[in-house]
């Protein structure tokens, strides 16, 4: 297992863009989405290792039941993540996380980070270890 | 003593991670800079998780082979004491038999795992030594009918996790087919700029101390491969974090072949993520070769 602190490499690990979309085709913008590419350096593993995903757009969390984590278009509720082991993100494969919400985002630029917990090593003599985060933080434009 | 070195994929990934050379870019690269045309792929590079690809792999076979390498061996991971835990003896045990499958269907001598599992809270030494005895009882024979050697895969780790360990399960078991593979980084003294602390274990206690030598020349008659992890090389393209000369003498009075895989580390972003990791892995082939002559 490598030493250190940082178990990703930051750069372009996130997009610089957010998108609106109508995923229902309903002709309503429902939700609105950015991309993130999976550069941990123990990259490929379960969803499940994935512990807690905190969103918050201009400053303001979002509620985990809006957000989902979507890769090769297979659709998960963050809440969800944990109890994954059947799914796995590849290396430097591209997911998108999907925010659910009416009218979708405002156009413009907005800040954008994301936190997450990212857990291989659940245990240890003193019980659950604290997991080891990943903090990303963009401005994205909308197009 | 006949020596091949072996450039691991971990070596190499930064390109992987930031996209800047593709697959095939990084196999030529090793073609590239290392003679003895040797690869070792990490699970990352694999089509198995969560279902194994055999078409797949068997292309991807083919691929490395189209560059002149020889897969030398895989890496997985798997936490097995978690594991049981969580999903049970049965499933940990076809789990390991289908990286045995794997690594017999791309043609590779070994499969390498790391000790690397956290004591449940409560649990003691001996009931965790019982497991991983329990479980390899259970694999050693598929190993041994496919043609596939076990290396236990150890660094500097911690709590029960070091090569001490894997060497007692090693003489424990008694089989060609379980060997040790030991990391030099169990002989790294952690200093200030590289502190003995783990990306995946955050909250352990940090190591202080390398493992004494004796520990090392004590492995080498159970160690077909070992990992030659590298983290920075100075201006005369020694590797400062180890003991290396003592290490390198001990290895030319071995009776055994060894194989060396080359783990360049010091592309990581806590170390120096700037340069190249393939000129780097260059300096570790030509550290080798210098002290192997």
């Amino acid at each position: 297992m490598p030493l250190g602190t940082e178990f990703y490499i930051k750069e372009g690990m996130i997009s610089n863009d957010l998108r609106n979309v109508d995923t229902n085709k309903d002709g309503k913008l429902d939700h609105f989405y950015f991309s993130i590419w999976n550069q941990k350096l123990h990259a490929k593993e379960p969803l499940g290792n994935i512990r807690k995903i905190t969103l918050r757009i201009d400053g303001e969390e979002i509620e985990p039941n809006r957000i989902y984590f979507v890769v090769r278009d297979q659709w998960f509720c963050i809440e969800q993540l944990p109890s994954i082991s059947d799914v796995w993100w590849m290396l430097r494969e591209e997911a998108q996380i999907y925010v659910k919400q009416d009218g979708g985002i405002k156009s413009g630029i907005h800040n954008v980070e994301i936190i997450m917990e990212n857990q291989a090593f659940p245990f240890y003599s003193k019980g659950i270890r604290p997991a080891p985060t990943l903090n990303l933080q963009s401005e994205m434009r909308t197009v | 003593m006949k020596a091949t070195i072996s450039v691991g994929m971990w070596s190499l990934k930064q390109y992987s991670l930031k996209g800047t050379k593709t697959f095939d870019e990084i196999l030529e690269t090793v073609a590239e800079i290392n003679p003895d045309k040797h690869i070792d792929l990490m699970e990352d590079y694999v089509p198995c998780h969560s279902q194994t690809d055999m078409y797949e792999l068997l292309q991807l076979k083919k691929r490395i082979e189209s560059f002149g390498l020889v897969i030398n061996s895989n890496w997985f991971y798997t936490d097995l004491i978690g594991r049981v835990h969580i999903q049970g003896f049965e499933y940990v045990v076809n789990d390991l038999k289908e990286y045995v499958i794997v690594v017999a269907a791309l043609g590779a001598k070994f499969m390498n795992t790391p000790l690397d599992s956290a004591l449940l809270p409560g649990m003691m030494y001996e009931e965790a030594y019982g497991l991983y005895i329990k479980i390899y009882e259970e694999i050693i024979p598929f190993a041994e009918e496919h043609n596939v050697i076990i290396g236990i895969d150890t660094g500097l780790s911690e709590e029960w996790c070091s090569p001490i360990t894997a060497l007692k399960l090693v003489k424990d078991i008694g089989s060609d087919y379980l060997t040790t593979t030991p990391d030099f980084e169990a002989w790294r003294t952690p200093t200030e700029d590289m502190p003995g602390v783990f990306i995946e274990t955050p909250g352990s206690e940090e190591k202080t101390e390398a493992l004494p030598l004796d520990v090392f020349k004590e492995c080498l008659p159970y160690s077909p491969l070992m990992h030659a992890k590298f983290l920075t090389f100075d201006e005369n393209g020694e590797e400062p974090n180890y003991p290396i000369a003592e290490m390198m003498a001990l290895i030319k009075q071995s009776n055994r072949e060894h194989t060396f895989v080359i783990e360049y580390e010091g592309w990581i972003p806590d170390i120096n993520p700037h340069l190249d990791p393939a000129v780097e892995t260059k300096k570790g082939i030509d550290l080798l070769k210098r002290y192997l002559g």
